[in-house]
């Protein structure tokens, strides 16, 4: 099991999205993404995606407007 | 990994739904134009722009561009005129909205090419709206309300660029991962 961080700070969709969608297809099952984001939409945007494939997530506040999407793949 | 369901909860119900922010922009357009002509935002930047120009010892009045109405630019009446506040106005707006989610934060430029990018949206994307004399809102939400053809027009190109960026960002992002 590996621990992947992913900065999307400063980026807007649909990009991401995308290139979390990229990380994880590179990963083995078990393996865990954290995205940085400071875009709320994102944050909509990858759990919605997490809900359609059964991934388990989990978002925390990291600080005023920005956040941490933690996403294990299935 | 229990938090996510409770963040999924605020962020879907904790803002206002999309018809919510609809009925509203449409209830206060009418007023707007009730109280004169309907919303617009770009009219009154470029409108900037050209006071600049002429500050600086240009001639814009003499421009095709301003062909279709009298133009007082003075920077003073400029600052105070209705589209300078309406623009003030959304952008105290916004941050107001951001600062009560708690979500304001000053963004720290990331990198020259994210800037560059920036810089360059920015610019085509004003540009094309005065080019189609107004954006989403003066012309295409007030085009189509006004029984307009160009909104239409407006919107079915828009869709169609909107398109096509996602499809050039996908290529961008499999080609580099970012």
């Amino acid at each position: 099991m590996a621990d992947n961080r992913l900065d999307m700070l400063g980026e807007v969709c649909p990009v991401p999205l995308l290139t979390t969608q990229k990380v994880i297809s590179e990963m083995k099952s078990g393996d865990v993404l954290t995205v940085e984001t400071d875009y709320s939409r994102t944050v909509r945007n990858i759990i919605k995606w997490c809900d359609d494939r059964g991934y388990v997530f989990d978002v925390e506040d990291k600080d005023n407007g920005v956040w941490l999407v933690t996403i294990e793949k299935k | 990994m229990k938090n996510g369901r409770t963040f999924k909860k605020r962020i879907l119900s904790g803002y206002w739904p999309y018809w919510v922010g609809g009925v509203l922009l449409g209830v206060l357009n009418i007023l707007l134009a009730a109280l004169g002509k309907p919303w617009g935002i770009t009219g009154n930047i470029a409108k900037w722009g050209l006071a600049v120009c002429k500050a600086a010892g240009g001639h814009p009045e003499t421009w095709f561009y301003v062909w279709d109405e009298p133009l007082n630019l003075g920077l003073i009446d400029l600052l105070f005129s209705r589209g300078t506040v309406l623009n003030l106005g959304l952008i105290f707006g916004v941050m107001l909205a951001a600062v009560l989610a708690a979500e304001f934060r000053i963004k720290k430029v990331k990198s020259s090419r994210q800037l560059a990018l920036g810089i360059a949206g920015g610019l085509l994307m004003g540009y094309g709206a005065r080019l189609a004399l107004g954006c989403n809102i003066g012309a295409l939400v007030n085009g189509i309300a006004s029984q307009s053809l160009h909104g239409w027009v407006f919107g079915l190109f828009l869709i169609l660029g909107a398109w096509a960026g996602s499809m050039f960002m996908k290529y961008l992002v499999s080609k580099t991962g970012n």
